[in-house]
């Protein structure tokens, strides 16, 4: 049972679920449609039987995960990582890549770029694991030690993991699920099965024991029921989910503040932070907030946004990400131009003159936009999922109370006094500034606190 | 080996009795009377034989079959049937169909198709093991419902007392389309609570469920419950391959497994004796010739066997004529193989599937 029975799968790609280390097919495949509707893959979708072998396979699989020594691991992730980096940069996965970028509505040549930025982190996964654990180093996921009176167990002997199809980088979460020694199970969203399934491929040609890590494409209703904990991206879950198990991750609402205008080279770099994977991370800046004109902030803005135009996605410098359900690409639009009727300014309309609305050959895209906005502008306090920056005019000492809700918040120049406002707000997670004020995303940076804090409890088991 | 029932492929004799009684000028069925009048067909005439009969008779087209459905659901059902078959002393069952796709069509199961059905269904559960003297536990849509009353019979006429948990695909589409999935989610634990009662507390030695619970079982059924069961037959949906793989495999091993393809319009088709060779497919065994399936293309032209394509429906007794009824399933069109091929020499079904419900699970999810 391990193709796929129906005939178009000749000439797509066909993406199996994953039974621990065992492709399978569990029934008839769906057929993954594109951006332009164009059927670009075929998928499994499997069954509550199958995901019950799944989890119990993954429940079989501690003791095997628990007993391979600490450098073996990592060099196991290592080693995975390079046949991923082989195969993207080899042109083994070109077919993947471009149903991917359909299916995502991603430009080619930056979801390749994704994948690969998870291979480089998949290469310090140890620095990356080390930094969360209670002693600084790996060893306490394998023997749970803590030298005290307790110990550092796992809250849980199954992990799920929801993986949106914003852009590839998402994978790090799962892979450092994975790393923690918890066995894995990965749900992906309709739109990409593909990233999830070419680094579990490689993960166990690389030697991961099997039932490790399975994957169920798309809805995975008795993940939800089984799993021992659950993480979930952004705000809304199931609500069947039990939440004294959940976790949720990576919501964004990022912002930056600008005490005063910061130069060009930082504007630039501002534009950059909203352009990061396509503007489709929790990291992209989403709001800029200034004690000064937002009329002159927004134009120095818009004129870097500018320099990035719409382009097909196959276009090796595009940047802009398509919307692959129209229903959501006029949801989006909507929302924008709702507020531009309410008095918000299209500051890239003027100085472009470039519609929002774009269409390239059939596909949908939204123009990279800076909105003047008032600061009690909804918009204010969503993300988008195109590079969307809205620039509104804030009192300063009000700017640390705008910024609330946030998950990073950049700030850029030299201003103590703003920065330990914007510290001591309990709902803003990271603050970057000074030099560091686009860092992004690192995952030695704890985000939403340490994916370790959720995995691990301290558990006193006594005696020893 | 000796076919001991009453089935047999479509005859020409068969086929033109039955049109001559519908098509009747006195005592035929008035809606099939009317369209052969609009129609300028003259079947009661012309039709001799099966051939015919399709030549004749079939749906011309979508408005053709969408006039009959729609009278299905806003004339009265004697309009169906044969003036002589209502006024005969044989019970009349007033079927529904599930009412998933719309207001419910209604029709008959007449007491001889009746007794035709249940023949082939003892037979089928005979075969596969399915045990007799023992109690069911029926997990699936009663009310109007066909298939609650076939159980119910075939259990007590079997040797046991049929206990059942009511189902009502209406509600949980409505939950489906409505978005309430809070209220999906509590009817479904409703459901396992219900059943997890019964299994407690009684005897349960054959489990019937839509295929789609039968997968649940393991998550929401605590195993120790379900060790005296001894047969598990489903129906609805199709249960993916893995899925029925898993459930003889994992979940009732050493059971027998049996699956049944059917609806008010299609009847009841048997899961084919489970050989090897089906590697976990479920290819259906039609019960011609009350019923004739068959799998067509977009020309209504039957599929080479082995490929897909729309299910084809002839409905072919006393008290109902369906002519060429096109179903919203899906299907593989099996030319018969294995043991049971001589007995059953007509075309088979493969893994029937309704796409709509594959795209929207929530409406899956339990029927």
């Amino acid at each position: 049972m391990s193709q796929p029975p129906t005939a178009t799968a000749k000439r797509l790609p066909a993406v199996p679920s994953w039974v621990g280390a065992e492709p399978t097919w569990s029934a008839r495949p769906a057929e993954l449609s594109g951006c332009r509707g164009e059927p670009v893959a075929t998928v499994d979708h499997a069954s509550r039987l199958v995901q019950q072998r799944m989890v119990n396979r993954a429940k079989a699989a501690v003791p095997a995960l628990q007993s391979i020594d600490d450098d073996e691991w990592f060099a196991l992730f290592r080693r995975a990582a390079e046949i991923v980096r082989h195969r993207v940069e080899g042109g083994a996965l070109t077919a993947e890549l471009a149903a991917l970028s359909s299916a995502c509505g991603l430009p080619v040549r930056r979801a390749a770029r994704g994948i690969l930025a998870v291979v480089d982190q998949m290469l310090r996964l140890d620095d990356i694991m080390a930094v969360q654990s209670l002693d600084g180093t790996t060893s306490p996921y394998r023997t749970g030690q803590t030298g005290r009176g307790w110990s550092w167990l796992p809250a849980g002997r199954t992990a799920m993991v929801r993986v949106p199809a914003n852009f590839p980088t998402i994978a790090i979460e799962w892979l450092q699920v994975l790393a923690s020694r918890r066995p894995t199970l990965v749900s992906t969203s309709k739109h990409d099965p593909f990233v999830a399934a070419i680094f579990v491929e490689a993960l166990y040609e690389a030697g991961l024991p099997d039932g490790a890590v399975s994957i169920c494409h798309d809805s995975a209703e008795t993940f939800h029921r089984l799993a021992d904990q659950v993480i979930w991206p952004g705000e809304q879950y199931p609500p069947g989910l039990d939440p004294t198990k959940l976790k949720l991750y990576h919501f964004g609402r990022s912002k930056a503040v600008l005490p005063e205008d910061p130069g060009d080279e930082a504007w630039t770099r501002l534009a950059r932070l909203a352009f990061q994977g396509c503007g489709r991370l929790c990291t992209n800046v989403s709001s800029i907030a200034v004690p000064w004109s937002a009329q002159e902030a927004a134009e120095s803005l818009a004129a870097k946004f500018a320099e990035f135009p719409v382009l097909p996605l196959a276009d090796p410098a595009a940047n802009i990400p398509a919307f692959t359900d129209p229903d959501d690409w006029n949801y989006v639009a909507k929302l924008v131009e709702r507020e531009i009727a309410a008095g918000a300014e299209d500051v890239t309309a003027r100085l472009t003159d470039v519609p929002l609305r774009v269409e390239l050959d059939g596909t949908r895209f939204l123009r990279p936009t800076v909105l003047r906005v008032q600061p009690d502008s909804p918009l204010v306090r969503v993300e988008l999922p195109f590079p969307f920056v809205t620039v509104t005019e804030v009192p300063r000492a009000e700017l640390a109370h705008a910024c609330r809700d946030s998950l990073i918040v950049s700030l850029t120049g030299k201003d103590d006094e703003l920065l330990d406002l914007l510290v001591a707000e309990p709902s803003i997670t990271k603050v970057f500034h000074g030099e560091q004020f686009d860092r992004g995303y690192d995952p030695i940076d704890p985000q939403e606190g340490y994916l370790a804090d959720f995995l691990f409890q301290k558990k006193p088991v006594l005696p020893h | 080996m000796n076919n001991p029932l009453p089935l047999h492929a479509v005859s020409d004799a068969h086929a033109r009795a039955v049109v001559r009684r519908h098509l009747h000028p006195e005592t035929g069925s008035p809606f099939w009377l009317e369209r052969d009048r609009k129609l300028g067909t003259d079947a009661y005439s012309k039709v001799d034989g099966w051939e015919s009969a399709q030549e004749l008779l079939a749906f011309r087209d979508e408005a053709d079959q969408e006039a009959y459905e729609e009278a299905s659901r806003r004339r009265p059902v004697e309009d169906f049937i044969p003036a002589d078959v209502v006024r005969d002393d044989d019970f009349l069952w007033a079927a529904q169909t599930g009412g998933t796709t719309g207001l419910p069509k209604h029709a008959t199961w007449g007491g001889a198709y009746w007794k035709h059905v249940s023949e082939f269904s003892h037979y089928a559960m005979d075969t596969h093991g399915i045990p007799r003297d023992c109690n069911w536990l029926y997990i699936s849509p009663m009310g109007p419902h066909t298939i609650g009353r076939l159980v119910l019979d075939w259990a007590e006429s079997r040797g046991g007392m049929f206990f059942s948990i009511d189902l009502d695909p209406r509600i949980v589409k409505i939950f489906g389309e409505e978005g309430m999935t809070q209220a999906y989610d509590r009817y479904v634990q409703h459901i396992w609570d219900q059943v997890t009662a019964v299994l407690q507390s009684q005897r349960i030695g054959v489990i019937y469920g839509t295929a789609r619970l039968l997968e649940m079982i393991p998550e929401y059924v605590d195993a120790k419950f379900l060790k005296d069961v001894r047969g598990v037959v489903h129906a609805g949906t199709t249960l993916p391959v893995q899925s029925h793989k898993l459930l003889r495999e994992d979940v009732f091993p050493g059971v027998p497994v049996l699956g049944m393809y059917g609806s008010s319009t299609t009847s009841i088709s048997w899961q084919k004796p489970f050989e090897p060779e089906d590697e976990h497919q479920l290819v259906y065994i039609p019960s011609s010739p009350s019923v004739a399936i068959d799998v067509v293309d977009d020309d209504k032209n039957p599929v080479a066997y082995g490929e897909e394509g729309r299910v084809r429906v002839w409905r072919l007794t006393d008290d109902q004529l369906l002519p060429g009824f096109l179903e919203r399933d899906r299907a593989r069109r099996v030319k018969p193989y294995g043991a049971a091929a001589e007995l059953f020499p007509w075309a088979w079904v493969g893994d029937p599937f309704s796409p709509e419900f594959t795209e929207g699970r929530r409406v899956e999810g339990v029927y």
